[in-house]
């Protein structure tokens, strides 16, 4: 049995002039001084300003109706004060109920579900005020339920009831889990209410999740202005926990990344966000959320996190592989009628893939040892790249997205994929030029004059372009075994293989033709396998987009 | 019947057109080299073919000797892994083992003096043509703008036994880069800069299918110079020829660079 409330207001006498009948009189709101006192002493401040907002013009109380309903329950007939509660008009209900000393009375009078039927049966009075009286008799969530499924009860009367924080340890201690997620759907109001509500009663993921779903996005997003509404979500779930949770709640991703961070995130859970984030949202972020989120991360993983919301990087790869790759070679180059010979070279795929919210990004960063090259060297070598490589291509799919595919060679790079040697040309003994040799993927030559007179001293652009193919993963595309050629460039040009091989006319063959799409083959198999939600696969076309 | 070989010596591979200079010198002092490209280091350039030399007693007693030497023995057959693009040289010692290196690379200790004294054997042995072809661009040296420059192109054989050409109507075969200049004009032709270069428009059967011992030809190429100015212009060949080769031929790529010619274009 609950305990009782004790029935401290209770000091008036049933008056002598009491009716002979019970039926009490027509309704009226208690809005003398003494009522609203009465009101606010039992249901408190909110609910005098909601009786008031809401009260039709003043009307005398009529205190034969109070009087009878004291008389009842002064003499415990329980029955007898339901019944005449029943017949009460709605305003003697009401100010029946913000009388204090009917409560302390009815508790007396009253047992939990007598003083639950007596609330059924009063046709007026708020919800706030019946619970209020249920509270102090003691209740239980079965008791209790059918006021508030009660479809006259207008919604004003449910949401008020958050305002009382004793009705909400009332409804904690008569309610569970699953109650307290019911009761609180039946009050309706705003998710912040609500949940308020759960979390003080103690309430699971799955719950807040339920009643989370249960809200619009507008109602959803208003949560994230109550920061003790964080904390209860910190308390509740870890890092993945929370980012799902906020997942559900929407919002900005400044909203959701700070919440978040104050619960200590990972990276991946950080990274996930960012990158379904739209292409304005993931600007939004704050100087402060940006900071909460460095401390949870690494300084590696920050500066991956920072990308992705400076350049709007949404995936990035690090390419480190090698591979043997067979072509014809004469089995010995002093005998001019030597036969060919398969030889094997390796190649290596060092770069990182790039994927941002505009382009596809392919970069190589290459430290030079040996000679110290100039800025004529580097623009030489690089415009040598760019005319093969820069938009050459770019990738599109389906819903008609575009993205250029960039190489970006970093000369001169820290943690360098590559690392080239410069060398010095070599004296033309007919002509005592300065020449150059034939280069390779490690080793460049790098003449003072960097070709800007002929001779040419050093490695020309045509050559940086086909060295970048292989730095990107690309082999060579000459002196192949048929086989070799259709595995790697296409269909022979002839059905008989010439002594040597075949040779594509490509930047990876004799240097005599461009790059072509299917050198762009390993690049979109990666972005295609890293597509965002519901993105449609990818494929190369030429040229810019 | 060719005597015991006692040293050879080649540079091949790379990016195509690939390097071709092999040098095979006997015991009895014949030299036999065949040259399809000698870019970047070789010369001269503007020639491939098949040559063939006798080297004088002192010469292969000089050479007999370097090549003696028991230090040569401490040399590593193959000093570092090979890449393709910028081919190999090869030098077979006289214990029959051979040494590979880059032709990126100087040659591995104690090599160098045996491959210095091996090239000097193969320039004199280009002296000495069997059967080759030689390019020679003879343009004029002043010309209109816009108008079709002939570039005064000829293959010549400067052997004395025939060199056949093989699919000579190619297109692509022959290119021409014409760059503006200033100043002095000097340095031979670069391949890496001529292998894309625009090709010249032949008419059909502009490259004769052989070139006989001693024999000329013409090749009717022009290009147009736009702009007034001056001109550099250099022009590639790349033809496959059947070479003359220890009484048999031996079919290779000769590429050939020719150049520079300057034009003045007026206004």
């Amino acid at each position: 049995m609950p305990e009782r409330t004790p029935a401290a207001a209770d000091q008036e006498r049933r008056p002598a002039d009491a009716p002979a009948s019970l039926v009490p009189g027509p309704a009226r709101l208690d809005l003398s001084p003494r009522g609203l006192i009465a009101l606010q002493r039992t249901a408190g401040n909110a609910a005098v300003g909601a009786l008031l907002q809401r009260a039709p013009a003043a009307a005398p109380p009529k205190a034969d109706a109070i009087a009878g309903l004291r008389m009842l329950l002064r003499d415990g007939d329980a029955h007898g004060a339901i019944a005449y509660m029943g017949r009460m008009e709605p305003g003697d209900a009401g100010n029946a109920l913000a009388t204090g000393d009917l409560r302390g009375l009815a508790v007396k009078a009253f047992d939990d579900e007598e003083m639950a039927h007596a609330m059924y049966a009063l046709k007026g009075g708020t919800l706030h005020q019946k619970l209020n009286w249920m509270a102090a008799e003691g209740s239980s969530w079965k008791l209790v339920r059918p006021l508030l499924v009660d479809p006259g009860v207008p919604d004003w009367q449910k949401t008020e009831l958050y305002q009382q924080n004793y009705l909400r340890s009332f409804f904690s201690k008569i309610c569970g889990d699953d109650e307290m997620e019911e009761a609180v759907g039946l009050l309706g109001g705003t998710l912040e209410a609500q949940l308020n509500w759960m979390f003080v009663e103690g309430t699971s993921v799955a719950a807040v999740k339920r009643r989370i779903g249960a809200h619009k996005p507008a109602g959803r997003i208003a949560l994230y202005r109550h920061d003790y509404m964080r904390d209860f979500f910190a308390d509740l779930v870890g890092d993945d926990g929370m980012a799902e949770l906020v997942d559900l709640l929407g919002g900005s991703l400044d909203d959701r990344l700070r919440w978040m961070a104050y619960e200590d995130t990972n990276y991946a859970a950080v990274a996930d966000r960012i990158r379904k984030a739209s292409d304005t949202d993931y600007k939004t972020v704050t100087p402060d959320t940006r900071w909460r989120l460095q401390q949870d991360l690494s300084a590696k993983e920050w500066s991956r996190v920072e990308a992705m919301l400076d350049r709007g990087v949404l995936d990035a790869h690090e390419v480190d592989t090698s591979r043997k790759e067979p072509h014809w070679e004469k089995k010995d180059y002093t005998d001019p009628t030597s036969k060919w010979y398969v030889e094997t070279y390796d190649v290596e795929s060092k770069y990182q893939l790039e994927r941002t919210r505009t382009e596809l990004r392919v970069r190589v960063r290459i430290k030079f040892t040996g000679i110290t090259p100039t800025a004529a060297h580097l623009k030489l070598w690089r415009d040598g790249i760019d005319a093969v490589w820069k938009d050459a291509f770019h990738v599109e799919n389906a819903d008609g997205k575009k993205l250029p595919i960039v190489f970006d060679p970093v000369f001169n790079a820290g943690n360098p994929h590559h690392t080239i040697k410069l060398v010095p040309p070599v004296e033309d003994k007919v002509t005592g030029h300065l020449v150059k040799g034939r280069a390779d993927a490690g080793k460049w030559y790098a003449g003072p004059n960097a070709n800007s007179v002929p001779p040419e001293d050093t490695t020309n652009g045509l050559s940086a372009a086909h060295e970048f193919g292989h730095l990107v993963g690309l082999t060579d595309e000459y002196q192949l075994a048929k086989a070799d050629y259709e595995r790697i460039v296409g269909p022979a040009p002839a059905a008989v293989e010439p002594p040597g091989g075949f040779t594509s006319h490509t930047i990876m063959g004799d240097k005599t033709g461009g790059a072509e799409l299917r050198h762009m083959t390993e690049f979109v198999n990666w972005l295609n396998g890293r597509l965002l939600p519901g993105e449609k696969p990818y494929r190369a076309v030429a040229g810019p987009p | 019947m060719s005597a015991a070989l006692l040293t050879a010596y080649a540079v091949g591979g790379g990016i195509p057109p690939a390097t071709y200079e092999a040098l095979r010198v006997h015991e009895d002092g014949v030299v036999r080299a065949v040259v399809g490209n000698a870019w970047p280091f070789g010369a001269p350039q503007d020639e491939a073919g098949s040559y063939e030399h006798r080297l004088e007693d002192g010469e292969l007693a000089a050479l007999a000797a370097v090549l003696s030497d028991p230090a040569l023995g401490e040399a590593s057959s193959r000093p570092e892994e090979l890449t393709a693009d910028a081919g190999r040289c090869q030098l077979r010692l006289g214990d029959d083992r051979d040494v590979v290196w880059s032709a990126s690379a100087p040659a591995p200790e104690p090599l160098g003096p045996v491959v210095e004294r091996l090239r000097a054997v193969l320039a004199a042995a280009r002296r000495h043509p069997a059967g080759a072809v030689a390019l020679a661009l003879e343009a004029p040296a002043t010309a209109g703008a816009g108008e079709a420059l002939p570039l005064g192109i000829t293959l010549r054989n400067p052997g004395r036994e025939p060199v056949a050409l093989a699919q000579p109507g190619d297109a692509g075969r022959l290119r021409a880069r014409v760059r503006r200049v200033e100043g002095e004009v000097g340095g031979r032709p670069d391949l890496e800069a001529l292998v894309a270069a625009e090709p010249v428009a032949l008419p059909p059967g502009a490259i004769p299918a052989g070139l006989p011992g001693g024999s000329e030809q013409t090749i009717a190429g022009e290009v147009a110079l736009a702009a007034p100015g001056r001109w550099r212009v250099d022009v590639l060949a790349r033809l496959d020829a059947d070479l003359p080769y220890e009484g048999e031929t031996v079919r290779l790529e000769c590429v050939m660079l020719a150049g520079p010619v300057v034009v003045t274009v007026g206004a």
